[in-house]
């Protein structure tokens, strides 16, 4: 049976019909990652072991699992995401022998549901990058055109699920780190709105900006994932209790505001072409599209690129070589060991340690850091004045398809500039969706859905509608 | 914003990031980390004088109920072998370190 074409909600129901058994399933897909991660290095640890004996447990005791929201359905983990004695490294060799003592909270969900984790995807270092370049484990190629890169930071989850080794995968959403992947490799990344999803056991990055979020193949397995990850953790202080979702709108009884900020210069021709398209679509289906600024939202670069590497320098203080990770420890003095177990972060990561160091230090604070808080606020309000008038607000997902493997590694702030269309959304902490909508030149293209707080089911409803009308399935091209 | 950050002490901020660096690695990232500050001087000139903490603000009609503090509760927590599972060195329930005074 040919199930690496299959989505994950059609597995579910082969798995339910008993057509096929979990361990079929799993060893089907461990095979195939054997075959393809020699290729594009997508993958840090293929948890065969784990996953064949549970998917031999789920086997055995059927009755009990088998109205599981996620039955059997293999799952990669960006490897920024702990789980419980498995490897869990974010990308980087200060992390190496890292076997956390804890499930993530939404590791715990997705196993409760029936999943069978696969593997633990590759990510650039600390999820700090737009191309899976900085992972101390070599950089992960992008299915489509192994020159490429896969976009990142959660590029290994995106290209996994591209190349059909798992069906689904949970990566992690700072400024981009799950749309931009998506976008380059052709699946459907979304980012929650900011505490709908635990950040409990995601390795800490930017705080204010991280979030947890699913890669799939199509809209209605992201769907699936969303409503099997959501919900209050007690042990995630930004965690929503209760909250009212936005109310659903079919596309036709739509007011969409395209984004003027985020469509001008430095949107390449091939990402203009079928972004203007999708506009066409959204409005033959019957919307009302209409151009609209958000004022303030162009200063998110430099806003992000304050704030995160702030957050970043505080969180990251805490790799010193004493409690776990790699440890320089044949020095003499505590300092020593701290100084130079610490040189081991990789060069982007000392970068925006450097860089959040100087913006949270004496004398620069409210010239920086303080600065880019009241500029992030007037962002947020320009976005709910902007959502008054209008249900979503779209953009391509990244100006540009897939770039070259090396093409902007040793030039920050033009790699910095991929993520120019996302990071406004983690500003804001609202959600926002990737979805292909095209293919330029061999290379997919995305387009972004921006929506209000808790509109999540109503974006990903609005995603799954366009996807019937389109009936685009770029992944049928994929050949790897 | 440009203007101060020539002097841009970059041996400090490794010192204050506890990070040792490389005299090669110290000139690169002083080149870059100005650039990159340079750059983001746009910020200075965006008017913040009407800047209102309510902007934060979610809607409060969707958001029923955050609760941010939890009350008091005795809870499990790791146990020791879960701690020092990753730990470097250990020694009868301790983090061994290496000495932080000389005497």
């Amino acid at each position: 049976m040919n199930l690496d074409k299959l989505s994950a909600k059609k597995c579910i129901d082969l798995i339910k019909s008993k057509e096929v058994s979990v361990t079929e399933v799993t060893n089907f897909f461990i095979n195939r990652s054997k075959k393809i991660n020699n290729k594009i290095n997508s993958l840090i640890t293929v948890c065969e072991k784990e996953a064949t004996e549970r998917a031999k447990y789920i086997d055995k005791n059927f009755e009990a699992f088998k109205d599981k929201k996620l039955l059997g359905v293999p799952i990669s983990i960006k490897d920024a995401i702990n789980t419980k004695d498995i490897l869990t490294t974010a990308g980087s060799k200060i992390l190496n022998n890292f076997l956390p003592p804890k499930n993530a909270f939404v590791v715990d969900k997705l196993l409760d549901e029936g999943a069978i984790i696969t593997s633990k995807s590759n990510c650039d270092e600390f999820a700090m990058g737009s191309s899976n370049e900085t992972s101390q484990f070599g950089p992960c190629l992008n299915p489509w055109d192994l020159s490429k890169v896969p976009g990142g930071s959660s590029g290994g989850s995106a290209a996994s699920v591209a190349s059909s080794q798992n069906l689904l995968s949970i990566g992690s959403d700072t400024g981009g780190s799950i749309r931009q992947p998506a976008s380059l490799c052709g699946v459907v990344g979304l980012k929650p709105t900011y505490g709908t999803v635990s950040r409990n056991g995601l390795i800490a990055f930017g705080s204010s900006l991280d979030q947890i979020g699913p890669f799939s193949k199509n809209v209605e397995d992201c769907e699936l994932l969303y409503n099997t990850i959501k919900g209050y953790d007690s042990d995630d202080s930004t965690s929503f209790k209760n909250f009212n979702e936005v109310e659903n709108t079919e596309i036709k009884n739509l007011k969409i505001g395209i984004c003027d900020e985020l469509t001008g210069e430095g949107i390449s021709d091939d990402v203009r072409n079928y972004f203007e398209n999708s506009i066409n679509e959204l409005k033959k289906i019957g919307a009302k599209v209409e151009n609209v600024s958000v004022p303030y939202i162009k200063e998110s670069l430099p806003v992000y690129y304050l704030t995160a590497p702030s957050e970043a320098s505080s969180n990251l203080n805490r790799y010193d070589g004493i409690k776990y990770g790699l440890s320089d420890n044949k020095h003499q003095s505590s300092w020593e060991v701290i100084k130079n177990t610490r040189s081991n972060f990789g060069e982007e990561v000392k970068r925006r340690i450097l860089l959040g160091t100087f913006a949270l230090s004496s004398g620069y604070y409210d010239e920086y850091y303080g600065k880019a808080q009241k500029v992030r606020g007037m962002i947020v309000h320009s976005f709910k004045e902007v959502f008054k008038k209008y249900d979503i607000l779209i953009s391509p997902t990244s100006p540009i398809t897939a770039f070259d493997l090396g093409s902007m590694i040793d030039d920050p702030l033009t790699m910095y500039q991929n993520d120019i269309c996302t990071m406004p959304a983690n500003i804001a902490g609202i959600p926002a969706i990737s979805i292909p909508c095209g293919i330029s030149k061999g290379l997919p293209v995305g387009l972004q859905i921006m929506g209000p707080h808790f509109s999540d089911l109503k974006i990903i409803n609005i995603a799954k509608e366009f996807e019937n009308y389109t009936e685009l399935n770029i992944l049928e091209a994929m050949s790897i | 914003m440009n203007t101060d950050n020539n002097n841009l002490n970059i041996e400090n901020l490794a010192e204050l990031a506890k990070i040792n660096l490389s005299t090669e690695e110290l000139e690169k990232y002083k080149d870059q980390i100005k650039n990159i500050i340079d750059h983001f001087s746009s910020l200075k000139n965006i008017e913040t004088e009407g800047f209102n903490l309510n902007y934060w603000e979610i809607d409060d009609k969707k958001v029923v109920e955050l609760e941010n503090l939890r009350t008091d509760e005795i809870k499990n927590s790791f146990i020791n072998k879960e701690i020092f599972q990753n730990a470097p060195e250990n020694e009868n329930g301790f983090f061994k370190i290496r000495k932080i005074l000389d005497r």
